[in-house]
């Protein structure tokens, strides 16, 4: 096993597969597991209110997805002080990438905590410093159509774009589960190859094409939007979706395996290889290697 | 999920209607805050470890809502437990010098070294 505990988890995933999976954590000692308690409450919490002794007991395990679905993508900052590519706009959190922090594994807890903490007190600070200098302007206040998709499901007729009657408008719950469907399978995420990174990309281009069109969306400034928690969740789940074309859209041209990007058609680690990969746009992705020159994802 | 607010223990404070960051409770005046959009709960338990009264109770299933009720939470002690582990009092941060991870770090890596 190797230091970050990598072998585990493949070894985990490809139990997974197979069947259900138990562990228990007889093997630690009792000081052991006394620090265990101490240093990790989040851990135990889980066990203890389902009534599981974790050192005695079996539990079924899972995994949950990290990597380009939560800890290492997101926007890439561009300056020291969490600046974005769009001026005035500063990222933190998971929200913000930490690639330079953690390369091409998620961070875990400590990490994770610290970027938060860091990145938050950056981004916080930078943004006053912007907000001393100058008034925000008429866009920073109202928000405004992401290109075409519109700020909330369609309800009447506005779907003609895509040709589907307004019933197939998909609510935020059902682009959250067709995203899910897509994203957490071990079979085409924790292994990722050609064929299974094209399907999903596939799917995940129809989802998007099914989405409500704002007729006047790509008129910047077309009318002043209100948020609502209904808009907000809508967005929300649109957001995931972009995300998710995001990030399988990079896979598909990581032809290596790093960290925790396993393609089982290219498994080895390949030093030649890019370090970081770039993804943007909407209705339109494109990639980059470099962040300058970018091309049409296929 | 989100599953209890006690309305014996609640005093109406709202800290946990602030700090959730997804928006599952609606103020009632003068009353319990209410679980409006349990769905959207991410089981982050930051309601929970806020609330100055151990008043909420969060199920660790992360994915639908579980059969649990007051008395059974009250019953087996679960109000505020996460907070006592975590060595938070009275919806204040704490516990961070009980934290052995550092320590358990260096028997892991001592126990690699023995080959054991």
């Amino acid at each position: 096993m190797d230091e970050l505990g990598e072998d585990r988890q493949v070894a985990i995933a490809a139990a997974i597969l197979k069947g259900p999976v138990f562990a228990r954590l007889d093997k630690a000692s009792t000081n052991e597991r006394e620090m265990l308690r101490r240093g990790q409450p989040n851990c135990f919490l889980p066990y203890d209110r389902q009534s599981i002794d974790p050192f005695r007991d079996k539990f079924e395990l899972t995994l949950r997805c990290e990597g380009t679905v939560r800890g290492v993508g997101g926007i890439r900052i561009s300056g020291s002080r969490c600046e974005t590519d769009i001026a005035g706009l500063y990222a933190a959190g998971d929200v913000a990438s930490r690639q330079d922090l953690m390369g091409a594994i998620s961070g875990g807890g400590g990490p994770n905590a610290s970027w938060a903490i860091a990145s938050g007190i950056m981004s916080g600070n930078a943004a006053s410093d912007d907000a001393k200098r100058k008034r925000p302007t008429r866009d920073a206040r109202s928000p405004s159509p992401l290109r075409s998709i519109a700020m909330r499901p369609s309800r009447q007729g506005s779907d003609q774009a895509s040709g589907k009657s307004p019933s197939s408008s998909p609510t935020p719950a059902e682009i959250v589960a067709a995203v899910r469907t897509h994203m957490l399978p071990l079979e085409t995420n924790f292994y990722r190859s050609a064929d299974s990174l094209a399907a999903t990309r596939a799917s995940l281009a129809d989802l998007w094409s099914g989405l409500p069109r704002d007729e006047n969306g790509s008129e910047r400034g077309s009318g002043r939007l209100p948020v609502t928690p209904e808009t907000v969740k809508h967005r929300e789940a649109v957001a995931m979706l972009a995300c998710a074309r995001w990030a399988i859209s990079s896979a598909i041209v990581r032809r290596d395996s790093r960290g925790m990007h396993r393609r089982t058609d290219f498994p080895e680690f390949r030093k030649d290889a890019p370090t970081r990969i770039y993804s943007r746009g909407l209705d339109t992705i494109e990639v980059s290697d470099n962040g300058e020159e970018w091309s049409a994802a296929r | 999920m989100i599953e209890i607010v006690s309305p014996s223990r609640c005093t109406a404070c709202n800290i946990c209607v602030r700090v959730c960051p997804s928006n599952v409770f609606d103020i009632a005046p003068g009353a319990p805050p209410i679980i409006a959009r349990q769905d959207d709960c991410q089981t982050c338990f930051m309601c929970e470890i806020y609330c100055p009264h151990d008043a909420l109770y969060v199920a660790p299933n992360a994915e639908g809502p579980v059969a649990i009720t007051e008395e059974e939470v009250e019953r087996r002690g679960l109000f505020g437990s996460y907070a006592r582990a975590l060595g938070w009092k009275d919806g204040r941060m704490g516990g961070t010098r009980e934290d052995t991870t550092w320590e358990l770090r260096a028997t892991l890596d001592n126990r690699k070294k023995s080959g054991s």
